[in-house]
């Protein structure tokens, strides 16, 4: 068993920091050309946030005047970024169903937005009513010091080049499908592209806007200050402003809450929209607040279309609701919202699939159960011993096993820690309390999947700080603050600093990912004008130019070659479906010998020197080999 | 067309960073030689401590990450420091007569020049000499002297491999192999001590040996 994080200092720190300093010191770094490139976009980013700001003000300020009734500033704040970035979102949906996603169309909407949010808010004379909820993101200067030098690290880190599995299987290889056709079609071959992905057109309109894919995770600092001013808000509605920022920090010991913070992954945005959903339903069942009502349903129905999971969340967010107001009514908002938002993914998956939540209830339930069965094997086990050792295992154990590069972390202990030493919960906080019960238990029982539990972190942050509810010792500030900020400084996940010309992108890709110059080599010859399979490669898909099959889920899928007699037969099959050439992982197609049988062992698909009869060999290295099919 | 990239531009006119400045690149690699240049199909011709062959590439520019390909084949390749680069060559890449094109590829995408490396039969026809240089000397007369007055005798012919020997009047002498067409080697003094004629000959590692050629000590 490998400890990959000797609680309470992760192993990479020292490492990390080295490489890093290392890589700052190569003599082609132009340091000047770098920060001039991260404040450029720096700046831009901060101009797309603003307009979603003042667009999702401006629906919120419709909002409570139809309400009649205000929301307190923090929660504003959480919700017009919300309601700014699903507008968004949405309008590029809508956009992708009419082959519009273009950068003309994309700045247009922009525009758009930014000019409909300053007339509602001038019409309306909501300024200050709009600018108020900023003071209370407001942070002591020597705090904002201490912060600085790892907030700046961790958006160096948002500009590295798209490098993370699912990212490059099926997230951003979905974004880039549809920034070459211009529209939200269907990609059989990629793995859950049935499912809703808002979050994919957020990630994408940044590409668009900023031109390059290198930029499109620095959206991810507009899902933190939503989650900052969501933390603001239960610091308040504590009546302990101060608290916030420990809590954020507390949110930030999480290594693995980092990670999905700089990937471009669904976690961010749904742990984002969803905190705001669960925060303006707690608000509303104190309150009985219509604007919170129908905000809170619109923040959950973006939430439920950003994963499968958020619609499992959202649906538990109902329970919880209803078990702690006794109330019913009010869900119907949730329903109308979740249903207005989620009919054209929902369309989209029946019109493509046959259901309306492929890969499940398909008449053929084959891909559902092995997506459970996959889902099943990670963890150590749903027994009592099992949950017993959880904590630890989270902390100190191998992340692998919970399907994620890095450990949870400590957060989850200090809640307990929290829990069993200070007084009762408030009743305030019995909703999102029951909630993460709930959804733990749900997540316990079923796939135990490090990130799919970090979404919660931001609630269960809201739950230490209403647990705690005292002033928060300078010492116990300085100690989150330590620890989360060498975490942000250190994760340096690709070792690389951000590339700023094409030529250094390309590099740093090259260093990061194994395969990389073997699809480099691929894109050389095809130029992204014929058909590729990749043969467990499924992750290279967003590096491969052109249309690509090849995964164990989607169309063509591996069970296509399955029972092949010989490697003629699987070259066959694969020109007859019109596939020019084959990208094989060596090792892990050896493995997969009950897939292929012994006859094909020695065969160029499993070794690197062995022929592979009416194929050409265009690139090998250790690991992989690329054939054009004659 | 791409237009992506003007958005930028639209959005932030002043301080942006130019897309001349995006298009800044290392320089290109060049590889000037291989050694060694050919090489016969199965033997050993660099042995490396852990038992593996390797070839060395010299020329500019071959930086930190470059990698060396041999056709198709990506090989283990050491860091470079500019002007020399090694890599590991498999044992199927050299198990048959064969010419590879060697290039160096950049991390960045960009590859070098192309220089042949060759692996020739290792039972090829048997070796033939043509001409001695010099044919003749005098007696204890150091010929083509090199360092330290050693003697150093050249030949041309045909069919020389890596590892063919010259054997001059009987004594198998170390053998540099220029091309298959070129051997030389240093000559011990004592055999062209006395004036006569003495026999030359090449033999190939399978042992295959070529004609006697004479060269002439005079008095």
């Amino acid at each position: 068993m490998t400890f990959a994080w000797p609680w309470p200092f992760p192993d990479w720190w020292a490492d990390n920091l080295w490489l890093f300093l290392r890589a700052l010191r190569e003599s082609d770094l132009n340091l000047a050309l770098l920060l001039r490139w991260m404040l450029q976009n720096l700046l831009l980013t901060l101009g797309v946030i603003a307009v979603d700001y003042a667009m999702g003000a401006a629906l919120l300020r419709l909002i409570c005047r139809a309400a009649g009734r205000s929301l307190p500033p923090a929660l504003r704040g959480a919700a017009a970024l919300c309601l700014g970035g699903g507008f968004a979102a949405m309008m590029l949906l809508g956009f992708g169903l009419f082959y519009r996603i273009r950068p003309r169309s994309v700045l247009g909407l922009e525009l758009g937005m930014l000019a409909a949010g300053v007339a509602i808010l001038t019409l309306t004379r909501a300024w200050p009513w709009a600018a108020s909820p900023w003071r209370s993101l407001r942070v002591p200067l020597r705090w904002a010091l201490v912060l600085l030098v790892p907030l700046l690290l961790f958006t160096a880190d948002l500009m590295l080049p798209v490098a993370d599995f699912d990212s490059t299987s099926y997230h951003m290889a979905a974004a880039r499908a549809y920034k070459e056709t211009g529209r939200l079609g269907f990609q059989g071959g990629m793995r859950f592209n049935a499912q809703p992905h808002l979050g994919v057109l957020l990630y994408l309109r940044h590409w668009i806007l900023l031109g390059e894919d290198t930029l499109l995770k620095l959206i991810n600092l507009e899902f933190l200050l939503i989650l900052a001013f969501g933390l603001a808000f239960a610091a308040s509605w504590i009546r302990r402003r101060a608290l916030w920022l420990a809590g954020l920090l507390f949110v930030f010991t999480s290594p693995v809450f980092h990670w999905v913070a700089r990937a471009e992954y669904a976690d961010l945005v749904l742990s984002a929209w969803f905190t705001t959903g669960v925060l303006l339903l707690v608000h509303e069942s104190r309150s009985s607040n219509f604007a919170s009502l129908w905000t809170a349903a619109a923040a959950l129905a973006l939430a439920s279309t950003t994963k499968l999971q958020g619609a499992v969340m959202v649906a538990l967010a109902c329970l919880a609701y209803v078990a702690v107001t006794r109330r019913l009514r009010p869900l119907t908002a949730i329903a109308v919202t979740a249903v207005l938002c989620g009919v054209p993914w929902w369309q989209r998956s029946l019109a493509n699939t046959g259901s309306p939540a492929a890969p499940f209830f398909l008449k053929d339930d084959k891909e559902g159960r092995e997506l459970a069965r996959v889902s099943l094997r990670y963890g150590h086990g749903r027994d009592p011993v099992a949950l017993a050792l959880l904590p630890f295992r989270m902390i100190a154990g191998n992340p692998n096993l919970f399907a994620d590069p890095y450990v949870f972390g400590p957060a989850g202990l200090l809640l307990l820690a929290l829990a069993a030493v200070r007084r009762r919960l408030p009743a305030t906080w019995r909703l999102p309390a029951l909630l993460v019960l709930l959804y733990f238990c749900f997540w316990f029982a079923t796939g135990q999947v490090m990130r799919y539990l970090a979404s919660l972190l931001p609630l269960m942050a809201c739950l230490a700080m209403a647990l705690y509810r005292g002033r928060p010792p300078g010492a116990v500030l300085a100690l989150l603050a330590i620890h989360a900020g060498l975490t942000a400084s250190t994760m340096v996940r690709l070792m690389q600093v951000p590339p700023v010309t094409q030529a250094a992108a390309s590099q740093a890709l090259a260093e990061s990912l194994p395969y990389y110059p073997a699809a480099r080599a691929l894109n050389r010859d095809s130029g992204g004008l014929a058909r590729t399979y990749l043969l467990f490669t499924d992750e290279t898909r967003y590096h491969v130019a052109g249309e690509s099959f090849g995964d164990w889920f989607g169309d063509y899928n591996y069970d296509f070659l399955r029972g092949s007699a010989s490697v003629g037969e699987i070259l066959g099959r694969l020109r007859g479906a019109g596939f020019r050439y084959l990208f094989v992982d060596r090792s892990r197609a050896a493995s997969a010998g009950n897939l292929f049988g012994p006859s094909l062992a020695s065969t160029g698909l499993t070794g690197r020197f062995d022929p592979l009869p009416g194929a050409s060999l265009l690139y090998a290295d250790n690991r992989y080999s690329v054939f054009r099919l004659e | 067309m791409r237009t992506g990239w003007l958005i930028p531009w639209l959005l932030l006119p002043a301080g942006c960073v130019r897309q001349a400045d995006r298009a800044v690149q290392k320089p290109m690699p060049h590889i000037e030689s291989v050694i060694p240049e050919k090489v016969l199909a199965g033997a050993s011709f660099n042995r490396m401590p852990d038992g593996s062959e390797a070839i060395s590439l010299t020329g500019r520019n071959l930086e930190k990450g470059a990698k060396v390909r041999l056709g198709p084949h990506r090989l283990d390749t050491s860091t470079g420091n500019g002007t020399v680069l090694s890599a590991v060559v498999p044992p199927e890449l050299y198990a048959r007569d064969s010419i590879h094109v060697v290039q160096v590829e950049l991390p960045d995408g960009r590859f070098s020049n192309v220089v042949p490396w060759i692996v020739l039969k290792a039972d090829g026809p048997p070796p033939r000499i043509g001409q001695l240089f010099p044919p003749e000397t005098r007696a204890g007369q150091p010929f083509n002297e090199q360092p330290g007055r050693r003697a150093a005798l050249g030949l041309t012919g045909e069919n020389f491999v890596p590892g063919s020997k010259i054997i001059f009047g009987g004594v198998e002498l170390e053998t540099n192999f220029g091309d298959v067409d070129r051997l030389s080697t240093l000559v011990p003094s004592e055999l062209f001590e006395r004036p006569g004629e003495v026999r030359v000959q090449v033999r190939n590692p399978g042992g295959k040996e070529s004609g006697v050629a004479v060269f002439s000590v005079k008095p």
